[in-house]
């Protein structure tokens, strides 16, 4: 698994893990505007169950991949490249900016991939 | 910067320099921030020439700091590596040391101070089982947490900054009532951050060291714990906040109220309840004096002639002259010393009926207070973003002057 983590994130600019407890509509929200973007290499790593357009560089691993994976980036910060799609209970997300009116969906997202 | 961390830097400095790493280097330093200005000023007053400061904000390029260049970190690659070294004294050491490797860069990057103990940009199995091992013993002293407040909701705060402690606390009572929560504890860094706390009333505070503070809050993020909240609007790593300002300027107040806490803009802030009488009251003329603040630890100092300027222009007026000093700071030329603890701060300000401060927390913490209010900015943008500080950071009721360069 760490083998594979370390080979994406020498590919691509960024690898974008995305879990089961990533919210489908967000999510949806996400690969919409995610299509629109151009510049950048990323790749998604889904796990098994989450659907991503064709045109999405990814790569698919299983629930015990995904959460071994998951641990792994809760155990420290091993890039700023990795960025985890999970659920977001303990803190404050981009989301609560949409809720509250700050940002659209379309600017959180942008954020998301800034 | 913090003592702690100021001490730290020098040591680091100290120790490369007796072990010749410096000699006949090109000296760059990366990520223009206050930090970064106190290692130029260590690195200056030792001796050396610093070629250039690296920023990802292209806003900076071209400007200076005492005549050192900011420039983009692509320019480094034009240097021959062997002759050059880097020196980082800023959080994201990491994500510092990994993009220089992907330009290509080949020389020396040394890390001068240790702001950031979540990140460590390596998939080796010695860097995984060290970070293991932090974990663990966030784990335990995580559990210990548990034990000590079995039935509270725990708050864990990341970072000793008084202004977010203040703005986290003022919406606090909501975000509780929010999520249905009657009880909780609140985590702080050092005594000054429990001080802020205590304004809000009776809430209990662990008081905790920024490392033990740094693995109880990884521990918690690891356990996924449902009953510890952080708040915080860019720390640890998880927390992705800040990218909103690439989008757009989102003040402070926004960041806590909105981002963190997931409250509705216009909620109303709870104002501090705990501020207490400072004992020499009588030793402050009634009205005619001023209270200056020029010390901030993370934010870069104003230039010793702004304030010549400022207390010359209150001392004609007949006003009498205080500065607010902690530990070994010394109070601007011409005026007196002033102590007063956190909670007795406003007490101390409404009594004078002026105070100007660099922007720095305490203006947070004195935000409603009656008095006449001032806050100076040093002309520098938030962090890597196009926004100017005081686009972030201004203070309704309050005058919020930006100090130019020139």
């Amino acid at each position: 698994m760490y083998g594979l983590i370390q080979d994406l994130l020498l590919k691509y600019d960024k690898v974008f893990f995305v879990t089961k407890l990533f919210p489908q509509k967000e999510w949806d929200c996400f690969c919409s505007a995610f299509s629109k973007r151009t510049d950048g290499k990323a790749v998604f790593l889904l796990e098994e169950g989450i659907a991503c357009p064709n045109n999405f560089h990814s790569f698919v691993i299983s629930h015990e991949e995904a959460e071994e994976c998951y641990k792994l980036y809760l155990t420290y910060e091993f890039s700023n490249r990795f960025i985890t799609l999970a659920d977001f209970k303990q803190y404050g997300t981009l989301f609560h900016y949409i809720e509250t009116g700050i940002l659209t969906e379309e600017e959180a997202i942008r954020a998301m991939l800034a | 910067m913090e003592a702690q961390y100021y001490r730290a830097m020098t040591e680091n400095l100290e120790e490369i320099e007796q072990a010749g790493i410096l000699e006949h280097k090109k000296i760059f330093l990366f990520g223009h921030c206050h930090a970064t200005e106190e290692l130029a000023d260590l690195l200056l007053g030792k001796g050396y020439a610093v070629s250039a400061i690296l920023d990802n904000n292209a806003v900076k390029h071209g400007n200076d700091y005492r005549g050192i260049v900011i420039q983009a970190p692509q320019e480094i690659i034009r240097e021959a590596g062997e002759d050059v070294i880097v020196c980082i004294a800023a959080r994201a050491y990491a994500a510092m040391t990994e993009q220089l490797r992907r330009l290509g860069f080949q020389g020396m990057i040394r890390k001068l101070v240790d702001y950031n103990s979540y990140a460590d940009y390596s998939l080796s199995e010695e860097t995984i089982n060290r970070m293991t091992l932090r974990r663990q013993r966030g784990e335990i002293l995580f559990s210990g947490l548990k034990e000590k407040y079995p039935d509270r909701f725990r708050f864990l705060c990341p970072f000793a900054a008084l202004g977010d402690i203040y703005i986290m606390m003022s919406y606090l009572p909501h975000f509780l009532s929010k999520r249905g929560i009657d009880k909780c504890v609140v985590g702080v860094i050092g005594n000054a951050c429990a001080q802020v706390v205590r304004l809000f009333g009776s809430y209990p505070v662990e008081v905790l060291s920024q490392r033990d503070m740094d693995e109880m809050i990884q521990a918690a993020l690891y356990e996924q714990d449902a009953d510890t909240y952080i708040p915080h609007q860019d720390r640890p790593y998880v927390v992705k906040l800040s990218n909103a300002l690439y989008i757009k300027p989102i003040t402070l107040e926004q960041m806590y109220c909105c981002g963190v806490f997931g409250l509705p803009w216009g909620t109303k802030p709870f104002e501090p309840v705990g501020f207490l009488e400072y004992g020499e009251l009588e030793t402050i003329r009634e009205g005619e004096a001023v209270i200056f603040s020029p010390y901030a630890k993370s934010v870069t100092s104003l230039p010793a002639a702004i304030w010549e300027q400022v207390v010359a222009h209150y001392k004609a007026k007949g006003y009498q002259c205080f500065t607010n000093v902690a530990g070994e700071e010394k109070p601007l030329a011409g005026t007196a010393a002033i102590s007063p603890k956190i909670l007795e701060m406003k007490s101390v300000v409404e009594r004078a009926g002026t105070y100007v401060g660099i922007r720095s927390g305490l203006c947070d913490v004195l935000k409603n207070v009656n008095a006449r209010k001032i806050a100076l900015y040093p002309d520098y943008n938030y962090s890597d973003t196009k926004w100017k500080a005081v686009e972030i950071y201004a203070l309704d009721g309050w005058e919020n002057i930006v100090v130019k360069d020139e």
